[in-house]
């Protein structure tokens, strides 16, 4: 469904979000102050996702997991000195529905060409390891020496492995000759309160 | 001993050491943005206070609610370190607080404690409520 953006259209927008059962959309700038907001508006809201601590929790685990995967990788905006340096901010797209007793979660962003087999790698291995084997992945990855530092990524996807219900989808599309657009969704079981 | 106290914020735990019952607690989420530079600090802070003969007995208490992966392994960092200076006869032990009513909050307890030497690694419940 494309449409032009103007007033008219934003009502059938809202519609067609509402029929694909999308309980918040976010496009744009992602940045750390926002995803305190997304889980502190969560948390207020929890009532109304009716499911339960479990279930909760492995959501806000995995839309923390996204978020802040797409701000380690996005290609950020242009430097602007009146930004704070610290605020890695990304364009980018997240997203929370429900279809009949499972959420799920996509985050979307631009990414550099340099990113895509590392990324690639480590999902497509992820989809290959039964729940078990993720596990035990993840407690070896979990003690590794601490010197590496530097592989944040690495256990954050396994994180969310853990707690969602199938295999890690995901997908590239080629932007241009630098970039390309990730698509990573998780899905997770929801469990009544 | 200097006296270490971080208030909590959204994405970051409260850090209190209490001098009296010699326990360090941790409690809140733990999501920043840096995880490594929020918790290097108290790093520090740890390794000073177990290199110091004067004191022999630390208790930590962790008793989180949302944190990230990166949280995950800069705990497990923090546990290998006590592991270690409790092989050379600090008297150390961590309090991990589950909740009940989380089905997976005692298994992460327990993937932390699998990959502990010696350290007394205790998981307890929550009380609710608080």
């Amino acid at each position: 469904m494309l449409m032009e953006i103007v007033p008219a259209n934003i009502s059938k927008l809202q519609k067609f979000l509402d029929s694909q059962n999308i309980i918040f959309l976010f496009t744009g700038p992602l940045s750390q102050n926002l995803l305190k907001d997304i889980v502190k508006n969560l948390q207020i809201g929890k009532n109304i996702l009716n499911t339960d601590r479990s279930t909760f929790r492995r959501l806000i685990t995995v839309i923390i997991e996204l978020t802040q995967n797409m701000m380690y990788y996005a290609v950020k905006f242009p430097q602007n000195e009146k930004l704070d340096c610290n605020m890695a901010m990304g364009n980018g797209l997240l997203l929370l529905g429900r279809k009949n007793d499972t959420f799920f979660i996509t985050c979307s962003n631009k990414i550099h060409h340099s990113q895509v087999s590392r990324i690639k790698n480590k999902l497509s291995y992820l989809q290959r390891l039964t729940p078990v084997e993720i596990k035990k992945y993840y407690i070896e990855q979990l003690n590794r020496s601490p010197q590496d530092i530097n592989e944040i990524g690495g256990l954050g996807f396994i994180e969310m492995a853990k707690r969602t219900c199938k295999p890690i989808q995901f997908e590239f599309h080629p932007i241009d000759d630098d970039n390309q657009f990730l698509s990573i969704t998780g899905h997770i079981k929801g469990g009544l309160k | 001993m200097k006296t270490l106290f971080i208030r909590g914020t959204d994405d970051t735990p409260e850090i209190n050491f209490d001098q009296t019952s010699s326990s360090l607690f941790i409690r809140g989420s733990s999501f920043p943005e840096n995880t490594y530079n929020f918790y290097e600090p108290i790093f520090s802070w740890l390794k000073d206070f177990l290199d110091n003969p004067e004191f022999s007995d630390l208790g930590l208490h962790l008793d989180l609610n949302y944190y990230n992966s990166s949280s995950s392994k800069v705990f497990m960092n923090l546990f290998h370190l006590l592991d270690g200076y409790f092989k050379s006869g600090k008297r150390l032990a961590v309090n991990w607080y589950y909740d009940p009513d989380d089905e997976d909050s005692l298994g992460e307890g327990e993937d932390f404690r699998f990959g502990l030497e010696v350290l007394p690694f205790n998981l307890l419940p929550k009380i609710q409520g608080s």
